[in-house]
């Protein structure tokens, strides 16, 4: 094993997480991301993103860009639910995993959209994993927010939402599965 | 198939884990603990600035258990210090030889800024020479690491890819930037704390400034003598320009910091100088710097 094959590894990672995460405008200075979840099927950003809007334009990785409609916000959590007509099944959905396995050093990986540029990726390590937040070690910008925060096995374990002291904060899966099943 | 950045992130996850069960938290300043390392059974070894109070110290183990400690000794020069717990049956810490820290690896600190582990990735981003750091402390490496800071990142390991402790962490010896005191400047500085409750430094009880004798060289004149110290009782007087130690060269206080090592404490020292004009020579015991000179160095 090599540099090489690590570097593909990422690489691949990122692809993979591309393919499920979605830019959210919601006019034309709003930019945030979102992840669309594969059970139950929605697209989930934070509740900051999309502000007081009750629709925002989804651009999916595959090109097309539809409106969504904002169902639900839950600002305690900063978690917001979209729902877009007509994106169904032939959207792949973000796989989760349980944050409460993350270990400190993990690594993790975060695919956003900073100052307008899509599907950046980011990478680091767990630096501590509660219940309330899951804590990285890696370099966000604006742009990140709503996004998929995954470990190696590009797992989606949580969803950026804010930067804390240089630490970025992700939601754990697990809360957002109770606010997508509330 | 499991790929290399899994593989890449079980290592860290596992080095991070093992490492973790030596690394406590320490309350010994307000607010946010510091972290500590046990390095040996009953022997905890932090960055010696979270230190801000020498009573009432308690730690919090890796398993959750808070005990008392008492400080052992605190070494400004190299922001170490060493505190003493009840044994807890701790094996030998896997510390990493100084070759093994080279610039490009990536490597962790860690942390416990309360009950959890915390971890933070990066790399080396430089290794250099031998150092002597503000407070006069000697330095086996100057390791520079590309690193975030983070609440507890100083006083934690410095840990490798494989889970062996490369050093301690601190921010405060390169005006903030990130470092790590290498193991081996811990182990020999862990020694005199243990043996003193301090690291002996050699003192001449003089102040210096450096001046041109001549075109060609420079010395240091002598401001300031303690009357009662090693120079003041060997004749030193106010005035004399000191132009070398033991036939080494000085023209800068430095020199002369760089040569009073503690090897030195208890030892006779030629000093070569100028006096009124004439070259002369006086011999002084090197003297160990009393409590109240270091506490103003600190």
């Amino acid at each position: 094993m090599s540099t090489a094959d690590l570097a593909s590894d990422v690489s691949r990672a990122a692809d993979a997480l591309r393919r499920v995460t979605v830019e959210i405008r919601t006019n034309r200075r709003g930019l945030g991301a979102g992840v669309v979840w594969r059970e139950p099927r929605a697209i989930v950003t934070n509740a900051h993103v999309v502000g007081t809007h009750q629709t925002c334009a989804v651009h999916f990785a595959d090109g097309r860009t539809k409106e969504g409609r904002v169902v639900r916000t839950d600002e305690n959590r900063d978690l917001a639910l979209i729902e877009v007509a007509g994106a169904g099944d032939d959207v792949e959905g973000a796989v989760p995993a349980d944050a409460a396995r993350l270990r400190p050093g993990e690594v993790v990986l975060a695919l956003g959209h900073p100052f307008g540029m899509s599907g950046a990726l980011a990478i680091g390590v767990v630096h501590a994993s509660g219940e309330r937040w899951i804590h990285a070690d890696l370099r966000l910008a604006p742009g990140f927010s709503g996004g998929p925060l995954a470990d190696a096995a590009g797992r989606v374990v949580g969803i950026n939402a804010m930067v804390a002291h240089g630490l970025g904060l992700a939601v754990p899966a697990a809360a957002v599965e109770e606010f997508l099943r509330a | 198939m499991v790929s290399m950045l899994q593989t890449l992130s079980d290592n860290l996850a596992t080095a991070a884990e093992r490492v973790g069960r030596r690394v406590v938290a320490i309350r010994a300043r307000r607010r946010i603990p510091s972290s500590g390392i046990l390095w040996r059974d009953g022997v905890v070894v932090t960055a010696q600035h979270t230190i801000q109070r020498e009573e009432d110290i308690t730690m919090t183990l890796p398993d959750g258990t808070d005990v008392p400690a008492t400080l052992v000794g605190r070494d400004p020069g190299t922001d170490l210090a060493a505190l003493r717990l009840a044994p807890t049956n701790a094996g030998p810490l896997d510390v990493a030889p100084l070759e093994a820290i080279r610039a490009g690896s990536l490597v962790l600190a860690l942390g416990r800024p309360g009950a959890e582990l915390t971890a933070a990735l990066g790399l080396v981003s430089a290794v250099g020479e031998p150092w002597r750091t503000w407070h006069g402390g000697r330095i086996d490496r100057l390791i520079r690491l590309d690193i975030g800071i983070y609440d507890g990142f100083s006083g934690g390991p410095l840990v490798d890819a494989e889970g062996r402790v490369l050093g301690v962490n601190t921010s405060t010896l390169l005006r903030g930037a990130p470092t790590a005191v290498p193991a081996a400047t811990v182990e020999r500085v862990l020694g005199q704390l243990l043996e003193h409750g301090h690291v002996p430094t050699g003192y001449l009880g003089v102040g210096m400034q450096t001046v041109a004798l001549s075109e060609q060289s420079t010395g240091l004149m002598v401001m300031s003598v303690d009357p009662g110290g090693p120079a003041g009782r060997g004749g030193v007087l106010l005035g004399d320009v000191i132009t070398a130690i033991d036939d080494k060269a000085v023209s800068d206080p430095a020199d002369v910091l760089a040569h009073l090592d503690a090897g030195q404490v208890g030892k006779p020292a030629q000093l070569r100088l100028v006096r009124a004009g004439q070259p002369t020579s006086v011999t002084v015991t090197v003297g160990d710097r009393p409590i109240a000179e270091r506490r103003r160095r600190r």
